[in-house]
């Protein structure tokens, strides 16, 4: 052998040499995590989803032994590409730091692991609510922070916000706005009232309505079309639009689809609308295009139960004096329709039924056939075993109440009907102290911005 | 019967869609060398190059690996020049460590590969393990002397010019110049551009034999992973001006170092270059040029898989 190949052998050998050392000293890398959702220092929202980014594909029994939360918490995970999601079933604390963690050990499809555990925390910001300031010609959106007490207009289109609504995660708002052609546009900004941006140009034709559909992707709203030949506007049907990409579509395309009111399932798989032909909400499963129909007179939709599988919801029953209202659950699982509150209660006018997100109470406003206007709000255990009044003030109307993600509060909107020029107001309901406090002089239209 | 027909001819069909795909997407920059090589043998004479030579022979390995800057051809451009270039007067492991460093160190490459990845641990690997390995193959081929390494007929012409196929009368008018460059590419192009084919060919079948995707459900740990994409650039002959895109497409499953060493070795060695390589260097130059490259790639990227958070 001459002395250069001889050279070449030994440099090879010695490369040889090396790599089997760097092999047999072993992974001091391993599996990388290369983000996490939230970051530090920025909460989320009580019901975002957590996320871990790992830079391999990794195997799931794997990860999902070795992931844990502190203090422990139920949710569901999935994941999309390498991103483990955390999707909490319940509404996080914001009293609590959650404290997210993969143990050291988890492995990718192709073995390689995690050498070190790893820890995260994960803060949430307390919800904050928002309301509209109203004058003759509508409002303007308005958010309300309990942490600090203070209130800051999100919107500023001298009153033409008609109705609005926040995501389900509160990092933006769709709001309906009248336009100078006569129409309503939908709008977007985020929750500090930036970014606005158009979503919808509907020119002529009234948009209104949005519902947003659980996963933050599709708004669901209703639309009358201007007809300009008649000078007038067609009916309500309901349109759905994808937030990203704008592209909008009418729910139902046959032709006298007539119907508003579009509200998502909490699950984001059926939807319910107010079919004006057929008088009766109309449930559609977005899955599998099934339908069903539930007759009630009372123009609307019922509220979602917590778990998407039933509706409570308000008819009308003929009696003799004047017609009364009573409330109902339509059970998507059994499809079967009974009487809320054990059994039916007689000479009582109900509306806006809420349910409490426990799923065992309803907030409901009401007043006696034949009396006043004015309606209180009362708190009725499902089964109608408990009832008990939150307002006792027949000199005011209350309505537009919205419990919290947890249902330890309910804020409502008061009306005086004491005389000309008064304003809503907004009050808020504390289950623990049973108290109802002023909380704002003026608001009206009250939801919660997780 | 009718079924070994079918499959038989869908198997035809793949191999000529990828045969013409690697040979269309190559071809431009062969003829780019090629014709880069005419032109130098004819419009530089070898005194002149000679001259402007670094003496000193590190010094030359090092100036080598750079030399891809001014000469922008891919793998399939670079035996060619380089062929043409010992012709000239260049020490052989200078012509190394350009012949492996050239694919990568040249401004279409390092513009592909920053659109491709951007600034990074793998636009700055590949970069700079191409310089590392190319060197250190260069200095290696220092210590043996030029006539073992080159092939006699370049080994001919290196050292008795006067002999040469092309020796060119400086007197010629330009017109008559770039006619004979353009002559001598031609020639060039039957001699290197055979072995081209034929390695092309080859590339294309083992692709279509060796389904990509059996390949890739191999992909697994930080070693198997760099073997593997090492097996896949050699495999797959693509040339560097466009091989960070492909690239790109395994990121998402492979290791850095895995997607450095398909960056890097690919460039260096592929079947259509080992062919081509017949041409120009003595058959034990060429396993060690496949295999010191080898080695030092797959100590340098198990390294980065087993060492660096990259």
């Amino acid at each position: 052998m001459k002395p250069f190949d001889r050279l070449v052998l030994i440099i090879i050998l010695a490369l040889i040499v090396l790599i089997a050392g760097i092999f047999l000293l072993g992974d001091r890398v391993g599996v990388q995590i290369l983000a996490v959702y939230p970051s530090e220092g920025n909460p989320i929202s009580i019901n975002e989803s957590i996320g871990i980014t790992f830079d391999h594909d990794m195997d799931s029994e794997s990860v999902l032994s070795g992931f844990s939360i502190e203090p422990p918490i139920t949710g569901d995970l999935s994941w999309e590409d390498n991103t483990l999601w955390f999707s909490p079933i319940e509404p996080l604390d914001p009293a609590i730091e959650y404290q997210v963690s993969i143990a050291s050990g988890v492995r990718a499809e192709n073995n390689r692991e995690l050498i070190e555990p790893f820890t995260f925390t994960v803060q949430i910001r307390e919800p904050d609510l928002l309301f509209l300031v109203l004058d003759d010609l509508g409002g303007d959106i308005w958010r309300y922070e309990f942490g600090t007490g203070q209130t800051q207009p999100l919107t500023d289109t001298n009153s033409q916000v008609i109705d609005y609504t926040p995501d389900p995660i509160g990092s933006q708002i769709v709001f309906s706005q009248q336009n100078e052609l006569g129409g309503s546009d939908l709008w977007v900004i985020d929750r500090d009232g930036q970014d606005v941006r158009i979503l919808l140009d509907c020119e002529q034709d009234r948009c209104s309505q949005p519902d947003w559909s659980p996963n933050g992707e599709w708004i669901a709203y209703s639309r009358e079309v201007y007809e300009p030949r008649e000078n007038r506007y067609d009916l309500p049907r309901v349109w759905t639009i994808h937030v990203e990409t704008t592209e909008t579509a009418a729910l139902y395309d046959f032709g006298d689809a007539y119907g508003h009111t579009p509200s998502f399932s909490p699950d984001g798989r059926l939807m319910a609308t107010y079919d004006l032909n057929l008088h009766a909400i109309r449930i559609l499963d977005l899955d599998t295009s099934e339908e069903s129909v539930i007759p009630t007179t009372m123009a609307g939709v019922g509220d979602w139960s917590p778990d998407g599988q039933a509706m409570i919801f308000i008819d009308q029953v003929q009696a003799a004096l004047e017609p009364n209202v009573g409330v109902y659950i339509v059970d998507f699982i059994e499809k079967d329709v009974y009487q809320a509150f054990g059994e039916f209660i007689p000479d009582i006018d109900f509306s806006q039924p809420r349910w409490s997100p426990d799923g065992e109470w309803v907030a409901v406003s009401l007043r006696p056939v034949g009396a006043g206007i004015s309606k209180a709000i009362w708190l009725n255990s499902l089964d109608g075993r408990e009832a008990y009044s939150l307002t006792d003030d027949p000199s005011a109307t209350f309505s537009a109440y919205r419990w919290d993600p947890w249902g330890n509060r309910l804020v409502y909107q008061r009306f005086s009907l004491s005389g000309g020029g008064q304003h809503p107001q907004l009050y808020l309901w504390d289950r623990t102290t049973n108290t109802s406090v002023l909380l704002l002089e003026t608001g009206a239209r009250p939801e919660w911005l997780p | 019967m009718m079924e070994i027909l079918s499959q038989t001819t869908q198997y035809l069909t793949t191999l000529s869609t990828i045969f013409l795909g690697i040979f269309i997407e190559a071809l431009p920059y062969l003829l780019l060398g090629i014709l880069a090589s005419g032109i130098l043998e004819v419009f530089v004479r070898r005194e002149f190059f000679l001259k402007h030579l670094p003496k000193n022979r590190y010094l030359g390995v090092i100036f080598g690996s750079f030399l891809g800057l001014a000469f922008p051809v891919c793998e399939h451009g670079v035996v060619p020049l380089v062929r043409r270039l010992y012709n000239k007067g260049l020490p052989a492991s200078m012509g190394i460590s350009f012949l492996l460093a050239a694919p990568v160190m040249n401004p279409i490459v390092i513009a592909s590969t920053l659109a491709a990845f951007g600034f990074g641990p793998v636009f700055y690997g590949r970069i700079g393990l191409t310089l590392i390995i190319a060197i250190l193959t260069g200095l290696v081929f220092t210590l043996q002397k030029d006539g073992e390494v080159v092939k006699a007929l370049s080994q001919e012409l290196l050292f008795d010019c006067q002999h040469c196929n092309h020796e060119i009368d400086q007197a010629l008018s330009f017109k008559q110049k770039l006619s004979q460059a353009i002559v001598i590419s031609g020639e060039e192009f039957f001699d290197i551009g055979l072995f081209f084919i034929i390695g092309a060919f080859l590339a294309a079948a083992l692709q279509t034999f060796i389904p990509q995707s059996t390949l890739l459900a191999l992909g697994g740990g930080p070693m198997l992973s760099i073997l593997l994409m090492i097996a896949l650039a050699v495999v797959l002959s693509v040339c560097s001006t466009v091989d960070a895109f492909l690239a790109l497409s395994f990121v998402a499953n492979f290791s850095t170092g895995s997607i450095l060493a398909f960056l890097v070795y690919g460039p260096m060695i592929d079947i259509k270059a080992i062919l081509m390589f017949t041409r120009v260097f003595k058959k034990k130059t060429i396993l060690y040029l496949a295999l010191i490259p080898l080695f030092l790639v797959i100590l340098a990227t198990l390294f980065i898989n087993f060492r660096l958070s990259v």
